[in-house]
């Protein structure tokens, strides 16, 4: 009776520890996915601090060429002198036909 | 002896002194000459009024000199310089001068029109006394020559301003291509083909016909432009002028 409970015990042993090693294979492949995701997650988040600089920078340059705008058009009325004054609304300017002599 | 030998000594000493002594008697005035241009600006018509003892007039030019019994005289080849002198035998008078050189203004920096910057000029005119100077077309329209045009032309082109919509002032500006680089050598504008909107070029040397009219007077002013330089990323353009002080005339040697 002892001798026969003995190897029903080793029986279920060995079965847990083949239970075991299959959850324990099926839980490294999980682990080794998660680090693949985390991996992408990592290098997405390096692209998006990369773009948010660039947004910044591009927003000064933004805010930079506005303020110029707005000192130009600032100046405009008070400008003058030979070599002030501003230019014609028009930059291109329409022109008649040309005379000719 | 002795009297004889005194009388033929008191003869030669006469004529000695009617061969050389009554010449430096006469003294000329220096002739009260005026000027006007003629011929569409081709020649330089002198007048002037008969100077006391006077029996003819020297006329001298840089290369050349005339002769003349009686005023007036047209000089008809361009030249720097005119000397008029009324002349009696050897004598003659102190030379009456005319300055005909184109007054030069060696750097004029101006801008196209598109060009933003409000201490940035887009135009240029000429003073009394011939100086080239750059004029922005908002402040000072009524002393625009010409302004800058690269909106219409590639790079730019010289536009009277009076064909700007709206006019920046009622001048009838013309120039023309004097096709040839070498700013010293074009000495003198034509007479015709201009046209009030022209390209231009760097290097280009141009003709301006400065004028309010649709003819030729005496009132226009005639002088040239060379293209130093252009930068079309900033549409700096840098102009060298020579002007013609006299009025209507198109002698441009500087």
């Amino acid at each position: 009776m002892s001798h026969e409970r003995k190897e029903e015990d080793v029986r279920r042993l060995i079965a847990a520890a083949a239970i075991l090693a299959v959850v324990f294979v099926l839980g490294c492949q999980d682990i080794k996915k998660v680090t693949e995701l985390q991996g992408q997650v990592d290098k997405q988040t390096q692209q998006i601090t990369a773009m948010e600089g660039q947004v910044a920078q591009l927003t000064a340059e933004r805010d930079s060429l506005a303020k110029l705008v707005a000192d130009f058009q600032a100046k405009q009325p008070v400008k003058g002198g030979k070599k002030g004054g501003t230019k014609s609304p028009t930059a291109k300017g329409g022109l008649k036909p040309p005379t000719k002599k | 002896m002795i009297r004889k030998s005194a009388w033929i000594l008191v003869f030669a000493a006469a004529l000695l002194f009617v061969g050389t002594g009554c010449d430096t008697l006469v003294t000329l005035d220096k002739p009260n000459v005026t000027y006007a241009a003629i011929n569409d600006g081709a020649a330089l018509r002198l007048t002037w009024g008969a100077v006391t003892d006077a029996k003819e007039y020297e006329i001298k030019t840089d290369d050349s000199t005339y002769t003349a019994t009686s005023s007036p005289f047209d000089v008809t080849t361009p030249t720097k310089t005119i000397e008029v002198r009324a002349v009696n035998g050897n004598d003659k008078s102190d030379p009456a001068t005319i300055d005909c050189k184109a007054f030069v203004t060696p750097s004029v920096e101006v801008y196209g029109i598109s060009d933003p910057d409000p201490l940035h000029a887009s135009g240029f005119g000429f003073t009394a006394d011939g100086t080239g100077v750059a004029y922005s077309v908002t402040n000072d329209p009524a002393s625009l020559d010409f302004y800058i045009d690269d909106g219409n032309f590639t790079p730019f082109g010289f536009v009277n301003p009076g064909d700007h919509v709206p006019p920046f002032n009622a001048k009838l500006n013309t120039a023309m291509d004097a096709g040839t680089t070498n700013f010293d050598a074009f000495d003198m504008a034509d007479s015709t083909g201009y046209i009030s909107q022209l390209a231009g070029a760097v290097s280009g040397v141009y003709a301006l016909w400065l004028s309010t009219s649709a003819a030729w007077t005496v009132n226009d002013h005639f002088a040239k432009a060379k293209v130093v330089a252009y930068d079309a990323g900033t549409t700096k353009a840098t102009l060298k002028f020579a002007y013609q002080k006299i009025g209507g005339l198109r002698w441009l040697m500087n």
